[in-house]
């Protein structure tokens, strides 16, 4: 089944995505299969192991089954200071 | 505990038997001031006030350091050069509590209690000083802070719960320069300041706490320089030293709050890490070129910590000075830090909770995202989830024995000599009811047997862990 999601990048995802945020139509039934979808397609360098989902504004779970309209934030660990 | 004596003073003796750690400090007249020659001096105190201030900042000494017993006195009258002018003892269990009681109560008395001096020059002029600040006369404590004590939030109860406030802050870089700087004009009485780093050029244009003049020399005491010219009230102590889990509790130990600005992960997985097991708060951030991220771990929420969040968050990323980083956006998150802190030290407003707040500064967009305890979080869940990865044994001195409360179980059958620390003692019939939730460390003679009495209190949520080769390996390490 597919679903409309509304994504948004931060820091080093952004940069290699090229955009901060897109909408598109996905297949994946969860955040892991949709975050490894894309990091196929646009050469993500970090694993799901490294980043953090949030979805409607919540932390998230990797295994979190995608709905239609949910707004996903991938969240990447960034120290500088 | 606090008196004021006409009458020439001579350094104090303590002894008691619970007390093995003495600190006395003695302040003579010195023979200059300023570049002029000095014969003699009068000290003339408020007596009331300076009484009731001077026993407050004993009691507070005592309160916050857990020290058994403190005294201060304070000579009056006329003194001549070499003449005691204030003489402070301190005992307690342990030599660290103690020094830092004795530097408190100097620092304090000096600060808050009401006694000025009249110096006699050699060229015979006579001038009065305050002793007790290096604030310009009309520069009072009530003047300094005047604008913010008169929200009514804060008023004058507030300014002291802030006061009263010792905050450590590790790394005085980007994000700390500006967090210092607020804390200490907002009036944070005591901040701490770890940073094991040298000034260098390429960090002025986000570090501008700190002056060309300045590189080569260490941060830490830059900052500590910069809060004592820019707030009299307020005291900050320098340490040079790069935050990690073998002193992380020596740091954070006495303190209210933690603010973490260091620039890379593992330095901020081990803040948060003794934060946890200290139960002290932590805020913490991080910035990528013109983005930032904000967030507190709070022992008592159920927000969870920064490993709850990133997982395997000690992976290698790249500094400031690699990426390229814009001298405002640490400002930016560096002066929320500060603001997060002060609120919750306060408890004035919303605080940002178990958000984590992030911030796009080239769009100029901000949104949070609500976080969760991580039930399997080997940093913050309940004893019944210590991570299947965490290893069984430890080393005699792993860092890890040196963060949070142990106890231990002796299980040598032929000890020669004394486990070292004195950490509580727990019997097998103890540890199997709980081990008073305490970290237990197993020994036995050769680090086997332990093993499996681990792996059983590890099924009953127990965390222990065995001593690495046991009584063999302890000698070995001690040259025994």
């Amino acid at each position: 089944m597919a679903n409309t999601v509304h994504l948004q990048y931060f820091a080093i995802l952004r940069e290699q995505r090229g955009a901060d945020r897109e909408t598109l139509t996905t297949q994946a039934a969860t955040l892991r299969d949709l975050y490894e979808t894309l990091a196929r397609e646009h050469g993500f360098t970090l694993t799901t192991a490294q980043v953090r989902p949030a979805v409607n504004e919540t932390v998230a779970d990797w295994d979190r089954a995608i709905a239609d309209g949910d707004r996903i934030v991938f969240l990447p660990p960034v120290a500088g200071g | 505990m606090f008196s004021l004596q006409r009458e020439p003073l001579e350094p104090m003796t303590m002894a008691r038997p619970d007390a093995g750690g003495y600190v006395s400090f003695v302040g003579r007249v010195r023979n200059h001031h300023v570049g002029k020659a000095v014969d003699g001096l009068d000290y003339e105190a408020f007596d009331a006030m300076a009484l009731a201030e001077g026993d407050k900042v004993v009691r507070e000494a005592i309160e916050r350091f857990g020290v058994l017993e403190a005294r201060c006195i304070h000579r009056i009258g006329s003194l001549n050069v070499g003449d005691v002018a204030i003489a402070i003892e301190v005992a307690a269990g342990h030599r660290r509590e103690a020094f830092r009681a004795c530097e408190f109560i100097i620092d304090e008395v000096k600060r808050r209690v009401p006694i000025w001096k009249r110096e006699r020059y050699a060229d015979g002029v006579e001038e009065w000083v305050h002793a007790w600040s290096a604030a310009p006369e009309a520069l009072t404590e009530e003047a300094y802070y005047q604008a913010q004590t008169r929200l009514p939030e804060v008023g004058l109860e507030g300014q002291d719960r802030l006061r009263r406030a010792r905050v450590l802050v590790i790394g005085a870089g980007g994000l700390g320069c500006p967090a210092i700087t607020y804390l200490a004009s907002c009036g944070v009485g005591t901040i701490l300041v770890a940073d094991h780093d040298v000034l260098e050029g390429d960090n002025l244009h986000r570090q501008p706490l700190f002056r060309v003049a300045d590189i080569g020399r260490m941060k830490a005491d830059l900052a500590a320089e910069a809060v004592a010219a820019l707030n009299p009230y307020v005291r900050a102590e320098s340490h040079t030293v790069r935050f990690d889990a073998s002193n992380a509790e020596r740091l954070i130990a006495g303190c209210d709050l933690v603010l973490d600005c260091s620039d890379n992960l593992a330095t901020k997985d081990a803040a948060n890490a003794a934060c946890v097991a200290l139960g002290v708060p932590l805020v913490v951030a991080g910035i990528h070129r013109m983005e930032g991220w904000v967030l507190s771990v709070d022992p008592k929420s159920e927000g969870g910590c920064l490993r709850c969040l990133w997982p395997t968050a000690s992976q290698e990323t790249r500094s400031c000075a690699e990426v390229g980083v814009l001298g405002f956006v640490p400002g930016v998150l560096g002066v929320f830090m500060a603001t997060e802190a002060i609120k919750r030290l306060t408890g004035w407003g919303d605080t940002l909770g178990d958000r984590l707040w992030l911030v796009d500064l080239l769009r100029m967009e901000a949104q949070s995202v609500q976080r969760a305890k991580e039930p399997g979080c080997p940093v913050c869940s309940s004893p019944a989830s210590l991570a299947a990865s965490e290893p069984i044994a430890l080393k005699w001195g792993d860092p890890a024995l040196a963060v949070g409360d142990w106890a231990l179980l002796d299980l040598r059958n032929d000890a020669q000599f004394e486990f070292p620390l004195d950490w509580p003692r727990l019997s097998e019939n103890e540890l199997s009811q709980g081990g008073s939730g305490r970290r237990v460390l197993v020994l036995c003679d050769r680090g086997i047997s332990s093993v499996d009495v681990v792996l059983k209190a590890r099924r009953r949520g127990i965390h222990a862990w065995s001593l690495e080769h046991g009584d063999i390996g302890l000698r070995r390490a001690l040259g025994r």
